[in-house]
């Protein structure tokens, strides 16, 4: 069935007809009509002009470099897409990722690093050679050995009459604790009052250096002798 | 997926149920990693995207950009894609955002700034019409402009309506496919396209037959 149109529907249609897309009785309303008006028959000369216009625009030439940047994006997505499928190669990508980080960190350092030993090793070369060591040795104190009871410094006093030996015992202070006659005849021998005073000032104003064990001062014994010497003449 | 396969057991498919399952299949080897799939897709999809964000955009720089955003986007996000619509219509749907995208980005960042592209006279990037060998310089010379007039009156239509313009006149689309790609009813998309029309009509008008700016009054001489 031929629809009866008027101009504005006709013009509203004509991008369609222009297309083909009208239904069979709408277009032969158009059809229609526009053998018997000009002024829609002009306008669809226009419409299809501007259709065939629009159609047969020039395609725009790619950027030269697109299609490869396109490639390198899907190249990159692909294997990207792949490593996030197998969980050993995720955990590659994230050691590879690690020391890479841990890399940029460093390597900054490294260089200044290098530098400053380098030149710290050039100092010191420089500067021993002008340094002097004058070391000052002391007698080093034996600390793992025991040592005895030695004197530092006797008693100006002296024991008047016969000859005495004793055994001294030196507390770890250095000062005498105790004394016995030692020596021949001492086991029978007794000293008189007057002669234990004088051993007595003779023990007290010596003095000693303790034992000592492993560095740390004990008790220890030495024996002291006192004799006289005749001088004639 | 992967393991997806199409048999043909039916020889007497129409030529659009092969498009569609050529495109059932590009899609799985894409969502399988394969190389050649990858290629396949830009080799198909880079002119048509480059082209419709030109015409979205009248920049050969944000085009290229959008074309590159557009296909990262394809990559990374094909292995979600539910097959709902068809590859094209994806596609286009995904470029079409993008360049509106990129127009907002580019509106609010760029105004005011002056672009050297006008001066640019690299042959590579200038664009090449395809010429008919039959072509007289006349005819061409008359074609092109034509061509540029166009080109012209068509980037000076509102966006809206020259999105839809485009994927219906130039991309040659149906009314359902571009209300995919807009996400918008057919309703909308045939409004916007009558409005596009007139738009463009109306811009050919103004640059076809300019207000003379200059008179000539016949008279007698005396």
């Amino acid at each position: 069935m031929i629809e009866d149109l008027n101009c504005n529907s006709v013009r509203s249609s004509l991008w369609d007809y222009a297309a083909g897309t009208l239904r069979d009785g709408e277009r032969a309303g158009v059809t229609d009509h526009l053998q018997t008006c000009r002024d829609c028959d002009l306008r669809r000369a226009e419409v299809r002009s501007l259709r065939s216009g629009l159609a047969h625009l020039p395609e725009k030439a790619l950027p030269s470099l697109l299609s490869t940047r396109l490639r390198v994006i899907a190249s990159r997505e692909r294997s990207r897409m792949l490593l996030r499928r197998d969980l050993s190669a995720r955990l590659a990508e994230l050691r590879r990722n690690a020391k890479l980080v841990f890399d940029n960190l460093l390597r900054p350092f490294a260089v200044p690093a290098m530098g400053g030993i380098l030149a710290s090793f050039f100092c010191i070369v420089m500067i021993v050679d002008t340094l002097h060591f004058h070391p000052e040795w002391q007698p080093d104190i034996p600390v793992s050995l025991f040592t005895g009871v030695t004197i530092d410094g006797l008693s100006p006093f002296s024991v008047n009459g016969p000859d005495v030996t004793l055994q001294l015992t030196v507390g770890p202070n250095g000062t005498v604790s105790d004394f016995e006659l030692s020596g021949e005849g001492s086991a029978t021998r007794t000293a008189s009052p007057e002669e234990m005073k004088e051993i007595g000032n003779m023990v007290i104003f010596s003095t000693f250096t303790p034992a000592t064990a492993f560095g740390q001062p004990v008790s220890g014994k030495i024996v002291v002798g006192s004799r006289h010497i005749n001088i004639r003449g | 997926m992967a393991g997806n396969y199409y048999l043909n057991l039916n020889s007497n498919l129409t030529p659009e149920q092969e498009a569609v399952l050529e495109d059932q299949r590009l899609i799985s080897s894409l969502q399988a990693g394969e190389e050649s799939a990858y290629e396949k897709l830009i080799e198909r999809f880079q002119a048509p995207v480059y082209n419709l964000a030109y015409r979205l955009l009248n920049d050969q720089a944000d085009a290229s950009d959008v074309a590159q955003e557009v296909f990262l986007k394809i990559f990374r996000n094909v292995g979600s894609f539910r097959r709902e619509s068809s590859l094209r219509t994806w596609v286009y749907r995904i470029a079409v955002n993008e360049s509106h995208n990129r127009r907002r980005w580019l509106f609010r960042h760029r105004r005011g700034e002056m672009g050297i592209d006008e001066t640019f006279e690299d042959s590579d990037c200038r664009e090449k019409p395809l010429m008919d060998a039959g072509e007289t310089p006349f005819d061409f010379t008359v074609n092109r402009e034509a061509q540029v007039l166009l080109e012209e009156a068509l980037a000076g239509i509102n966006p809206v309506f020259r999105t839809a313009l485009v994927l219906r006149e130039i991309e040659d689309m149906s009314y359902e496919e571009i209300a995919e790609i807009l996400e918008v009813s057919i309703g909308t998309v045939k409004s916007r396209i009558v409005r596009g029309r007139e738009a463009l009509r109306r811009n050919l008008a103004t640059r076809l037959d300019p207000a003379p700016s200059l008179q000539l009054v016949p008279g007698t001489a005396k």
